[in-house]
């Protein structure tokens, strides 16, 4: 695939890398080095799509494998930070649903790693039989872990 | 908060887009955040062990040492070289199979070969400097002593590098469990 093509797959797909960054790292700076290693190792293994699954997946599995194998740096502090002023007049409503944006990611992030790609591909609405070719389990097994995952998450944000 | 409340914000999520000139210069390993220092690390000690080679024949007195002391520290040394670029070509495929349980299973036994040769090449590089510098000198207590101390160190850095290893491989055996792998 040319370099072009490539970047292009990449861009319209970024949303992809940006979740897995946001699920397998605890920083910003941390998850934006996982961000340029997972395109790093797209690129190297773009070649080997063949174009029988969708380029999706094909990321998604990449994607997973890096952010679990590939090394991190040291241990960095948890600084985060806006480059905007928080808006006095915030609506509650706004500042309820960012709040409960970030307790759902916290308890995906608690999750182990497996259950957190598991999770992550069936929040984005792949079947199960997608999940399984990423993973390399089988439908069923899919089925009773995601089901066990949700339940897991759901006492998580209840408790 | 339900099923369907859990998935409507996983997709409001927002992301911040990257250009393609961006995305781009991730694709050059100058610009990778952790293979550009170690091949620059690597390079560095590349170097330093090819000087060494260079020089040692006249320099550190080869002339005057048997053929198979030079032989184990030549061989000492070239293949810590061939092990350092090894190690780093080897750092750039993370992905090792069709599917995430058969590529950890490959990546953890790539892994645990690496942990068996970087012992042995660590092993073998000490052993030849070792060899090396001491053969020929008589020895006294005080040399006894010194040789004593520097193998502790060498074997210390041995245990720690095994360590460090076993740490790393046990980690991600667990995970590839915990995917239903191996």
């Amino acid at each position: 695939m040319e370099e072009n093509q490539f970047l292009a797959l990449i861009s319209a797909n970024q949303g992809i890398i940006y979740k897995i960054c946001q699920l397998y790292r605890d920083t910003d700076a941390d998850r934006e080095d996982l961000f340029q290693e997972i395109v790093f190792q797209l690129w190297r293994s773009i070649d080997s799509f063949r174009g029988d699954a969708k380029p999706s997946t094909f990321i998604y599995r990449i994607a997973l494998n890096t952010a679990i194998t590939a090394f991190k740096k040291g241990k960095r502090a948890i600084v985060s930070y806006t480059d905007q002023l928080p808006e006095i007049a915030m609506e509650a409503e706004q500042t309820a649903l960012v709040q409960r944006k970030e307790n759902l990611f916290a308890a995906i992030r608690k999750l182990e790693e497996a259950d957190r790609a598991l999770i992550a591909l069936w929040l984005d609405e792949l079947s199960y039989r997608e999940i399984g070719e990423i993973i390399g389990i089988s439908e069923n097994n899919v089925a009773v872990r995601i089901s066990r995952i949700k339940n897991k998450i759901k006492t998580t944000l209840t408790t | 908060m339900e099923i369907e409340e859990i998935k409507n914000l996983w997709a409001s999520q927002p992301i911040e887009k990257k250009s393609k000139e961006v995305l781009a210069e991730m694709l050059k390993i100058k610009s990778h955040p952790v293979l550009k220092k170690i091949k620059t690390q690597l390079l560095l000690e590349m170097i330093a062990w090819l000087i060494l080679l260079a020089v040692y024949y006249t320099m550190f007195d080869g002339e005057k040492r048997p053929w198979f002391i030079n032989f184990v520290f030549v061989l000492g040394l070239l293949q810590a070289v061939t092990y350092n670029l090894s190690g780093y070509l080897a750092a750039r495929n993370l992905i090792q199979g069709d599917n995430l349980s058969i590529s950890f299973i490959n990546y953890l036994r790539q892994l645990k070969k690496f942990r068996s040769s970087a012992i042995g090449s660590r092993l073998l590089l000490m052993t030849g400097l070792l060899l090396f510098f001491s053969y020929g000198h008589e020895l006294n207590s005080k040399r006894i002593i010194a040789m004593l101390s520097i193998s502790s160190i060498f074997i210390l850095q041995l245990w720690l590098l095994y360590q460090q290893w076993t740490k790393r491989i046990g980690k991600l055996e667990a995970i590839s469990k915990s995917f239903g792998a191996g």
